[in-house]
């Protein structure tokens, strides 16, 4: 239960101008001795990083999507033909894994495919699979 | 479902994130945090300290919204993006302070709350005596308070804790409103100090 008497309303009051006006809320930390001036570069500095770091949150989330399509794409593929699979797969990662180049694609993990998948334009690998479905 | 429904989308966050003064919300955030920490708890700490458990506050609720995800914005809730901050805010606050072991009671943390998440169906609002209310008038009055100040304090006494509503019911500008309210919160601890007395 909320109980609230003169103080408490009075409170309300003061933090809802607080909330709402920037000029008061600056008159009020001015008041008690704090360098707003200082304050508004270091938030204009904090936020900066926040949408460096916040892109850089929504790119990898991009990548992991395009990939885990890719990696079903692929899995598809080998299935339905993988000698052709095999062919397109292999001249895309000829520099890229030569320690799997030779292996059967059907014998890969998925990690292993993701592993190799990290090191490829997934764009380029998607496109080139379509195509063989096609 | 419903719930999945009302928690804004990756797009909408973004605009908040790149569409908004954050340096004058940032202000307005230091200044709440300032006000909980000086006036509502009454905390000691140096001002350096204050600012750096206010940023670290802060920033711990962006990061949470913006880069952890851990804080969803329920948007039927909040409609307002600054009243989902300031409740996450508020709370992280009491929180942080609980942990330092420092009180901060349950009926502390349900008066801060943002007004539209309060059930108003629960709110018991207690108004002091008559009796009470005109000695503290009259206490006023004596300490200097202008016919302005009055008359908001009367608006308290009738139940008013809106800006909005006081400045209609007194009809008063934003200006002389906020002059007069300047003036007025300075008599904050007297009010506290006759409540007191008298076991509020």
């Amino acid at each position: 239960m909320n109980k609230k008497n003169i103080l408490n309303l009075l409170d309300n009051v003061e933090l809802e101008i607080l909330q709402r006006n920037t000029e008061y809320a600056k008159e009020f930390l001015d008041e008690e001795g704090f360098n707003t001036l200082e304050e508004l570069k270091f938030a204009g500095e904090y936020m900066k990083k926040i949408k460096f770091l916040s892109k850089a949150v929504a790119n990898k989330k991009q990548d992991i999507t395009l990939m885990e399509r890719a990696l079903i794409h692929l899995k598809k593929a080998i299935d339905e033909n993988i000698n052709q699979t095999s062919d397109v797969l292999i001249s895309l990662l000829k520099t890229k894994s030569p320690k799997l180049q030779y292996r059967k694609l059907e014998n890969w993990s998925d990690d292993e495919i993701r592993d190799v998948l990290a090191d490829v334009d997934l764009l380029k690998l998607m496109e080139e699979l379509e195509n063989l479905e096609k | 479902m419903e719930q999945i429904k009302s928690i804004a989308s990756d797009a909408l966050l973004m605009d908040q994130l790149h569409n908004r003064d954050w340096e004058a919300f940032w202000l307005r955030l230091m200044g709440r945090c300032f006000w909980l920490l000086r006036k509502r708890y009454s905390i000691k700490w140096n001002n350096e300290k204050v600012k750096e458990f206010s940023r670290s506050a802060i920033g711990d609720i962006i990061n949470k919204v913006f880069i952890e995800k851990k804080r969803n914005w329920n948007v039927e809730r909040y409609p307002d993006f600054e009243d989902f901050i300031i409740g996450a805010l508020d709370s992280h606050i009491n929180n942080l302070l609980n942990k330092k072991g420092i009180e901060t009671s349950i009926d502390n943390y349900d008066k801060i709350l943002p007004k539209n998440i309060i059930d108003e169906n629960n709110a018991q609002v207690i108004l002091v005596a008559k009796e009470l209310s005109n000695n503290i008038f009259n206490e006023l009055e004596k300490a200097g308070a202008e016919d302005d100040e009055l008359l908001i304090f009367e608006c308290l006494v009738d139940g008013l804790e809106k800006p909005d509503e006081i400045k209609q019911e007194l009809g008063m500008s934003d200006s002389d409103f906020h002059n007069a309210w300047r003036r007025f919160k300075r008599r904050r601890n007297l009010i506290q100090q006759k409540l007191a007395e008298n076991g509020y």
